[in-house]
């Protein structure tokens, strides 16, 4: 079990920057102009950081010395949830459709045995 | 269409409060798979209820419960939380002329009660008014009861998560362990629909896993995100 101070530590430090994220342009208003390559970046770092949390959980598996290879395998479970929580989220636009549909296609392959 | 008529301005209560119900009741259901998370995490109950009420931001949340249970660097969990929160500075930053006249307090509660919902909510209402109109007493009071309640639908339902998720037993026999994996995904998904955003999606989850894959460890989501949306400005 990690130590409950840590757990603070981080709870704290991403509530101050997030608050500062939230807050600032409401304070600051018009002091804060990004420039237009500026606003370009920021507008595409929300798809580029989920697409970088989601893609090593789908493609890689962990090896035992902890360094990472590619997993891509009719055994990969995470990859074939992947499909129907993409279809949800993409064509019907549905938030819980997507998790529901993703968790229960792995509960299933689970229990087919993969 | 939320607004009622009867000239700009007078609508705009009826209209937030239509807006409240649907965000509270689509929190209920993220909040409490995330408070189920976090309790695997290792977080207490009142660690995950002074974490959605301090940070109050879905997707930065699940991130931050992911990267605790990988044990991730502390100072990595914030900044990658800075990351996906970056979108709030564009967010706020196109609606702040709009939100001018409001007090100071009240524009600091409206901040720090934004989230993707609210926001919209927000926005679409104050495209629809002057920042004088938007600064009546009775538009501020109903924009920060749409996001009062929606605050603390999310609060409520993230403790009970945490709280009641024991009782589930096993977590992987229900594909739980996917979750966090199948929420990036349902938030990422529409954003594909843009071909830039697309391009740059890829860009970043290949990068991503080159990263892993070459040992930059923890530090691979920063470097991918930071390059993938500069390649996203810079290629044509």
């Amino acid at each position: 079990m990690r130590m409950s101070a840590s757990v603070m530590a981080v709870i704290l430090g991403c509530s101050l920057v997030t608050i500062f994220e939230k807050c600032a342009p409401l304070w600051l208003l018009s002091r804060f102009k990004p420039g237009r390559k500026t606003e370009e970046w920021l507008g595409y770092v929300p798809a580029a950081v989920l697409a970088a949390l989601a893609a090593p959980e789908i493609f890689l598996a962990k090896n035992p010395d902890n360094s990472y290879s590619l997993f891509i395998s009719a055994n990969n479970v995470f990859l074939a949830a992947s499909v129907p929580a993409l279809i949800a989220a993409y064509i019907k636009e549905s938030f819980f459709g997507a998790v529901a549909a993703g968790m229960a296609a792995a509960a299933l392959l689970r229990y087919l045995g993969f | 269409m939320v607004f009622a008529s009867g000239g700009p301005g007078r609508g705009a209560p009826a209209g937030f409060a239509r807006a409240a119900i649907p965000i509270a009741l689509g929190y209920l259901p993220a909040g409490f798979a995330l408070g189920v998370l976090a309790r695997e995490a290792g977080f207490s109950v009142f660690e995950t209820a002074l974490m959605s009420a301090s940070v109050f931001a879905g997707s930065a949340q699940f991130t931050m419960v992911a990267q605790m249970s990988a044990r991730v660097p502390g100072p990595l969990v914030v900044a990658t939380c800075a990351m996906v929160n970056l979108r709030y500075l564009l967010m706020n930053t196109s609606v702040a002329a709009r939100m001018s006249k409001v007090g100071p307090i009240r524009r600091a509660l409206l901040g720090i009660m934004t989230s993707d919902e609210t926001y919209a909510v927000n926005c679409s209402m104050s495209e629809r008014l002057s920042p004088d109109e938007f600064a009546a007493p009775a538009v501020v009071s109903a924009a920060l009861g749409v996001d009062a309640v929606s605050y603390l639908s999310w609060l409520l339902a993230t403790s009970g998560g945490c709280l009641f998720g024991a009782m589930l037993g096993d977590a992987e026999r229900f594909g739980a362990d996917f979750g966090l994996t199948a929420v990036f995904i349902a938030l990422l998904a529409p954003r594909l629909k843009d071909a830039k955003q697309l391009r740059v999606a890829l860009l970043s989850g290949a990068a991503c896993v080159v990263c892993f894959l070459i040992g930059l460890g923890s530090w691979s989501v920063i470097i991918a995100t930071v390059l993938a949306a500069a390649l996203g400005v810079v290629l044509p």
